[in-house]
């Protein structure tokens, strides 16, 4: 069935992958190694990297160490540092999508517009801004951290001066000598201000709620280390492996478990007091919430960036803007020259859902109406032959998200086999199923900080108060759990 | 997932002494309770801080809380605990066969109840413990009582340098690395476990073991070598082993690992064949 738009061998293909981020290049790398060679993956930007693409912000990085959060299918021995720049992470996934023969799956500016079920093919039809695909598999790797969320700020389009989301990083317009406003004070915002900080003349922090904040153990590998890390792999292996386990510890705090909750508080509090030694600011930094209901973050050099002359941090929301000024809701005025809108993400209702439809003619975004939902995190009633990898409940507040996508993964090509071994055209997971086991994850969410900590978080859906995002246990639970197909949870026809 | 709120204490008389224990969770249908034994001067708030609580929250778990033995009775032996565990059992979890878990000295212990009442044991999971005290850990042990009886300022810098391994050590900070040996508490209790523990010998016990049973080493374990876990994994017939990444502190340093260990072993603890050594699970 091609189409008349465009001359692409990929067009009929067995999987059609929506995204190129960590889930959709690690999906292209264990297709390719499998066997599994008819697949495309439709990206919208110019380039693989998914969320490590859209965030080039001075200071960009990720807060879980580089040897746990990258695939432990293809390690890299020469990270820089514990901790290493998002551009390294970025380039780690280009060289990775290069080297494991991915690259000539993906088709770039492919913007997916709708996915339909056609139940006559028994096939997923899929329109992008570049052309039709269909396939036999839908596999749903749109990322948790994809589409900027700007809130809604009266009088914003009066502001004169530039002003764009942290994702969307203006690099052409410099900050040097200006007053900056930056929106948010979340895992964007504390690494952008100690990057900036030195470079414009003002910095306005708009901080809704101060977050608990952790020492950032950072440091660059040494060259012994990486050659160490190269010539002898299972030294790679166990860095890695001891990182995962130390950071499944956590978890302890996220069910509020003493001695360890009270424990971790008191590292965050000494972190801030020995940063922070003007109590007035101390306060303003100090968290109205427990620790973990949001976002944990860490970072070693954000408190001494707020201490700093040319830092105001307002405790409240911006609320509106006029003209050049920017007023909070606490109305306080500030008059700026640039706003930076570190806002976060469209986590708990992604766009992607309202243009995916099933085989009642449904949309995802409607099935969803109540929050995002599925059996064993990856599909969906209604949805044959559809997956998610990082859809609902597998977002973690204490480990790393590959690993999780690493679990999910396993889950889709044993689907794959499954589906292959018995002939079989589609597989739709049944609703029992999906119901029994949404049961079982709002019971491990039960008395954890995510509904408990008093906090308004992206964690939980805003119309119906679930845990939707999150996966309220350990993440080795989730891997026990939801890596190996259960064919008992799906409806299956036969005759492939 | 209930909360560890609902723990209840109490004690029970076992001979001269009164044992305490915690018992909390709640008794799911199919599946046996969990007891779980400290080790060296341990008790279940500070040896199973972590563990106990996180197993509550889908088992009845119990919590036996070793008492120290009159000054009058004689030097302490490994029946004697054993002793302690079967008065709690009879009293708590009458006339039910439960998962005994022992960790280090308790995993002596708990191997010694397995052989001696197997009516008492469905499945035994055995963490770092060991089966005959030898030459290397009656040298340790030497210096530690060489160090305790001068009152040394040394001996709790050098119980940290056995307790926990060196990729540990290196990960925490200064306060955190300050904090570390407060943990123990320097009392009769350990003082009689010291004692025990140079003279420990179940290798004739072992073998009669019958349950199912995980055996745990911990490779960078300084005061029970790994290879003691080893052997108990030749020793008993219905073994299986597998190794941890740890110190001996293991229950400080990974308790999310053996939690997770416990947990598929007790959903069913002849999933891995008698005999075989479990894979490692690769993050």
């Amino acid at each position: 069935m091609s189409t008349p738009e465009h001359d692409d061998p990929l067009t009929d293909v067995e999987t059609i992958v929506v995204g190129a981020g960590f889930a959709g290049v690690g999906l292209g790398i264990q297709l390719v190694r499998a066997g599994r060679t008819s697949f495309v993956i439709l990206e919208r930007a110019d380039d693989v990297g998914g969320t490590w693409r859209d965030n080039t912000y001075p200071g960009v990085a990720c807060d879980v160490p580089s040897h746990l959060y990258s695939f432990s299918f293809h390690p890299k021995a020469d990270w820089s540092r514990v901790f290493s720049p998002g551009a390294e992470i970025w380039q780690y996934l280009r060289d990775a999508a290069r080297d494991e023969g991915v690259l000539p799956h993906v088709r770039l500016g492919a913007d997916m517009r709708t996915c339909r079920w056609d139940p006559q093919a028994r096939r997923w039809i899929v329109h992008t801004s570049s052309g039709t695909y269909t396939g036999r598999f839908l596999v749903l790797a749109a990322g948790h951290l994809a589409d900027e969320k700007l809130p809604d700020i009266p009088g914003v389009e009066s502001f004169p001066g530039d002003l764009f989301h942290s994702a969307r990083w203006r690099h052409d317009r410099p900050l040097a000598g200006k007053r900056v406003g930056v929106v948010g004070s979340g895992a964007s915002a504390i690494q952008i201000v100690p990057s900036i900080v030195d470079d414009v003349s003002e910095l306005v922090i708009f901080q809704r709620s101060a977050p608990w904040l952790m020492p950032r153990r950072d440091r660059a590998y040494s060259d012994a280390e990486k050659r160490m890390f190269q010539r002898d792999p299972a030294s790679r292996v166990s860095v890695r492996t001891e990182w995962f386990w130390n950071l499944e510890f956590n978890y302890a705090a996220r069910r509020r478990l003493e001695p360890f909750f009270s424990g971790a508080k008191a590292v965050a509090r000494a972190h801030l007091a020995s940063q922070v030694p003007d109590p007035d600011l101390r306060h303003k930094l100090t968290p109205d919430y427990e620790l973990g209901c949001k976002r944990v973050l860490i970072s070693s050099d954000f408190y001494p960036a707020v201490a700093k002359d040319n830092v105001t941090l307002e405790p409240s929301a911006l609320s509106r803007v006029d003209g050049s000024s920017a007023i909070s809701a606490a109305g306080n005025s500030y008059e700026l020259d640039t706003l930076v809108f570190a806002t976060g993400f469209e986590a708990a209702d992604p766009p992607f859902a309202a243009n995916v439809y099933g085989k009642d003619g449904r949309s995802l975004a409607e099935h969803w109406a109540g929050g995002m939902h599925a059996l064993q995190s990856a599909g969906v009633p209604g949805f044959p032959n559809m997956f998610i990898i990082n859809g609902p409940n597998t977002g973690l507040g204490h480990n790393s998200v590959v690993y999780m996508i690493e679990s999910q993964l396993r889950y889709v090509l044993g689907a794959m086999d499954y589906a292959d071994q018995h002939a079989l055209a589609t597989l739709e997971p049944d609703a029992g199923a999906e119901r029994t086991y949404l049961a079982e994850v709002r019971q491990r969410s039960e008395g954890t900080v995510w509904l408990e900590g008093g906090c308004r978080s992206w964690y939980v859906d805003p119309g119906s108060g679930e845990l939707t995002i999150i996966w309220p246990d350990f993440a080795h639970v989730f891997r026990d759990r939801n890596s190996v197909f259960e064919p008992s949870g799906y409806a299956v026809t036969g005759a492939y | 997932m209930n909360s560890s709120d609902d723990r209840r204490t109490g004690s029970v008389a076992a001979g001269a002494v009164d044992v305490g224990f915690v018992d909390a969770g709640t008794d799911e249908p199919g599946r046996c309770p969990i007891v779980l034994l400290p080790g060296t001067g341990g008790r279940p708030a500070t040896h199973y801080a972590f563990l106990l609580p996180m197993l509550a929250a889908r088992h009845r778990v119990v919590g036996v809380d070793f008492a120290p033995i009159p000054e009058d009775a004689g030097e302490l032996g490994v029946d004697d605990l054993v002793e302690q565990v079967v008065a709690v059992l009879e009293h708590v979890l009458p006339g039910r066969r439960v998962l005994l878990v022992g960790y280090s000295l308790g995993a002596v212990v708990a191997t010694a109840l397995a052989a001696r009442r197997p009516d008492l044991v469905d499945s035994l999971a055995l963490v770092a413990g060991w089966l005959t005290t030898d030459v290397h850990q009656q040298l340790r042990s030497s210096v530690w009582h060489a160090l305790r009886a001068e009152d040394s300022k040394a001996l709790r810098d050098y119980m940290t340098y056995c307790a926990f391994s060196q990729p540990y050590l290196l990960a925490r900070t200064a306060l955190e690395l300050e904090l570390l040996p407060t943990r123990f508490e320097l009392d009769e209790r350990l003082d009689q476990h010291m004692d025990l523990n140079r003279r420990v010998d179940i290798a004739g016990l072992a073998q009669h073991v019958a349950a199912p049973t995980l055996v745990v080493g911990c490779t960078h374990d300084q005061m029970v070598p790994v290879r003691h876990s080893k052997l108990l994994f030749g020793a008993i017939t219905g073994a299986r082993y597998t190794e941890i990444a740890s110190g001996h502190g293991v229950l400080l340093e990974r308790p999310a690992e053996v939690y997770r260990l416990i947990e598929s072993f007790a959903a069913d603890p002849h999933h891995h064949p008698a005999g075989s050594i479990l894979p490692a699970p690769a993050p």
